[in-house]
């Protein structure tokens, strides 16, 4: 038999627990504050991470990196002076393959390795958003470029009230691309009946939303949409859309297709004789190269909203050169490898612009004053003209500075060789329109 | 009449078989070893090694179960990555509602397992090079309905609501979970090979009609197996997803990839021995660490490394090694001492 006395009581377990709690309490602080940190780097060298997807599908938006790396590593060479004080300044590029693993992976290794004052990235949400994610939650500033922004801000959870505190981002919307867009249409006679690809992506599905879409933009009022439903990315088959479109009369198209299925769709369209009066396609016909590529110079006339062209008349901070010199002088350049120029040269080129203005304005080892610096930036880049402060359509949220848009439009010229010429600057006015828009 | 006597008994004694003996004792008191050095080490280096490691600790786990998969049920499944995506898609609904994520990965790896159990009898019903391709198709399908769900982010991938805001802990936390998770990967096949069922598991892989005709039961098996390997790959899901605060595209999650660097994995560090795929992650995750950023050439030496261990080391780098010098870490096997 037990001894009741030996039987602890309830309360002396209790008491005993509790004891125990307080005592682990200070060995519990203990253990997390023994944990290493990255830390922030110190010294006299500034480290700015550019990350972009230099291999896999999304290549093309990275094509002149070499190039701009070369220019800007030239510039950065003699160092930045912020207070009297100089610093060097390192540039570490990273490919991810585009793939958004890598690039997580590569984020980690930049802020917590190399310890890196300031991330620059570019190139579709799959590149961006592991990335500024990694940069938000370590509290690293990052300036990010070429991704719609209502995607880079709404999908990834911000609303006008909850912002972010270190991610910024600079391009154009879903209302750049649907007022050039609309004003393609315009400039020819139609039933105006729009027939539209929006697949079931991150793009398609947010230009299918119905409040803050395609549909819902005032410049697309008296238009009527043919939305023959989503469809998978890699559909083999459109002969169902096309039926569809050739049944409601559809004379206009526009959308958001992946470049592979966009040429799927353009082949089956000709074969099936389904022909619109005007075409204006984003995403799929960004880069010379894509629209070589379509068999029997299907992509002679097809329209496009850029974010950038050599016509610009802007200047670059770092280089001095004009928008037009920038596109020349890659083309020039070795590095070019004889492509030609392209969209990414740009918005590339003026994240490292960014970069510059807010190292040198602030003190450039301080991280939340990095930040502070690019919510209070306004700069005349060779992309025009980029403000994170003030509001208005140039500024619709905190983190987003937006830029405008032209539309243009691929006309074969000697050889193979197409050429992107201007042909609605409703948004620019500033930007001297090459042609006419021809019909398809 | 003659009394026969019997012949003194001779006593048979048999050769004693041994399963490791000594080399068990030692092999888990390294691993040990090695876990608890691993488990200081936020404590010891700069998060960015213990931020790099993580992706070791998780292909370490994904290997290991492919292994198990292929290695020892004979079931070469090309759509793990149906449940790596599931472990991190769950892992969204469990954090919504309240669970932390470091408790959320075990409740995940639960919720996969069960949901494993009905797709094995859709699976289970191809064989070899049908079952492969089924596997992958099942996985397309997984794809397919997640991303019609517009709270799961639809097909633009979403970011985990709630997790640690402190940097320093939540790397630390990260890096924990990812190493209890390749922890309990391989000590859980180091397990499952030791009992009544791995000796089946080894008949099956041999040949499963042999092992059927001599009472194994190969279905229940090999289901066992395929369900415990589904809980394995949606653990490293949710820590691939923990690790990388949410997802960014459902395309890349559910992406056939991650079959082809298991298969990669484990027949680089040796099909069917425990080590192997340990080995195999180590291997790639160096070659990911050197040559990731060199372009297409970091492709070309994958593949090139791919070519060589598979003409000219059929075992593997493990297998081989172990073969030659009957080393193990983790003896699996019985050998008789004559």
């Amino acid at each position: 038999m037990e001894h009741p006395a030996i039987k602890p009581s309830r309360r002396t377990v209790l008491r005993g627990l509790g004891a125990a709690a307080v005592a682990a309490s200070p060995i519990l602080s203990a253990c997390s504050s023994g944990l290493k940190g990255s830390g922030s780097s110190t010294g006299d060298t500034i480290k700015i991470g550019y990350v972009s997807p230099r291999t896999g599908a999304y290549a093309a938006f990275a094509e002149s990196d070499a190039y701009i790396l070369e220019q800007v590593r030239a510039f950065f060479a003699k160092g930045i002076t912020h207070d009297g004080k100089k610093y060097d300044v390192k540039i570490l590029d990273r490919d991810t393959g585009s793939d958004p693993q890598q690039a997580a992976t590569i984020a980690d290794e930049l802020i917590s390795q190399e310890q890196v004052d300031l991330v620059l990235v570019t190139a579709t949400p799959d590149t961006i958003h592991p990335v500024a994610a990694k940069c938000e939650s370590e509290g690293v500033p990052c300036v990010s470029t070429i991704e719609p922004w209502q995607a880079w801000f709404f999908g990834r959870g911000a609303t006008p009230k909850k912002t972010f505190k270190y991610t910024f981002h600079f391009f154009d919307g879903i209302e750049h691309l649907s007022r050039v867009e609309t004003d393609m249409w315009r400039q020819h006679d139609t039933n105006k009946k729009v027939g539209v690809l929006w697949p079931n992506d991150s793009d398609g599905n947010a230009f299918r939303d119905k409040t803050t879409g395609y549909r819902s933009q005032p410049s697309t009022k008296g238009f009527t949409f043919v939305d023959p439903g989503s469809y998978e990315p890699g559909t083999k088959d459109f002969s169902s859309i096309i039926a569809n479109f050739k049944k409601e009369g559809v004379e206009i198209l526009a959308g958001v297709p992946s470049p592979p299925d966009f040429a799927t769709f353009w082949t089956q369209a000709a074969q099936q004789n389904f022909k619109p009066k005007v075409a204006t396609i984003s995403k799929a016909i960004l880069f010379e190269s894509t629209v070589a590529s379509l068999p029997n110079n299907l992509g002679d006339g097809l329209c496009t909203a850029s974010w950038w062209v050599p016509q610009f008349p802007f200047t670059s901070t770092l280089t001095g050169q004009t928008a037009t010199a920038l596109a020349d002088d890659y083309e020039k350049s070795p590095l070019a490898k004889g492509r030609t120029w392209n969209q990414g040269l740009g918005p590339n080129h003026a994240l490292f612009e960014v970069a510059n203005h807010v190292l040198r304005n602030t003190n450039p080892k301080d991280r939340e004053a990095v930040a502070a610096q690019i919510a209070k930036t306004s700069l005349d880049t060779v992309l025009g003209h980029l403000s994170w402060t003030g509001g208005g359509a140039a500024n619709p949220v905190k983190n987003v500075a937006t830029i405008p848009m032209v539309g243009t439009q691929w006309i074969k010229g000697s050889g193979d060789a197409f050429a992107l010429k201007v042909v609605s600057n409703s948004l620019m006015p500033m930007v001297k329109p090459d042609a006419k828009a021809a019909e398809l | 009449m003659t009394v026969q006597t019997a012949p003194a008994a001779e006593v048979t004694a048999l050769p004693p078989v041994h399963r490791g003996g000594r080399a068990t004792v030692l092999g888990l008191t390294g691993t040990a070893a090695v876990l608890l050095a691993m488990a200081a080490l936020p404590y010891l280096v700069e998060s960015g090694v213990t931020a790099q490691l993580v992706k070791l600790c998780y292909l370490v786990a994904l290997a290991s179960m492919w292994n198990l998969l292929a290695g020892y049920a004979g079931m070469m499944s090309m759509g793990q990555q149906a449940f790596i995506g599931l472990g991190a898609y769950l892992l969204f609904i469990v954090n919504d509602h309240g669970v932390n994520v470091y408790a959320g990965t075990l409740v995940v790896s639960a919720v996969v397992a069960l949901l494993a159990w009905p797709v094995s009898y859709l699976a289970f019903r191809l064989r070899g090079g049908y079952f492969a391709v089924g596997t992958w198709v099942i996985a397309e399908v997984v794809r397919l309905i997640v991303v019609r769900f517009d709270s799961l982010g639809a097909a633009s991938g979403r970011t985990l609501s709630d997790v640690t805001a402190d940097p320093v802990l939540r790397r630390a936390f990260t890096y924990w979970l990812a190493l209890a998770v390749m922890a309990a990967a391989v000590l859980g096949t180091y397990a499952v090979l030791r009992s009544r069922l791995g000796l089946s598991l080894q008949a099956i892989r041999d040949d499963d009609t042999a092992a059927g005709s001599l009472g194994v039961n190969v279905t229940r098996g090999k289901r066992i197996i395929y369900i415990t390997a589904a809980a394995g790959c949606a653990a490293a899901g949710a820590v691939i997803c923990v690790n990388s605060l949410g997802v960014a595209s459902p395309t890349q999650i559910f992406g056939v990839q991650y079959s082809a660097l298991m298969v990669f994995m484990v027949i680089i560090g040796g099909i069917g021995t425990i080590e192997g795929p340990v080995v195999g992650a180590i291997a790639y995750f160096l070659l990911d660490k050197y040559f990731a950023q060199s372009g297409v050439w970091y492709l070309i030496v994958v593949g090139a490394a791919a070519i060589v261990v598979s003409l000219y080391l059929p075992r593997g780098l493990w297998g081989t090694l172990a073969h030659r010098t009957g080393f193990a870490v983790f003896p699996v096997r019985h050998t008789v001492r004559l």
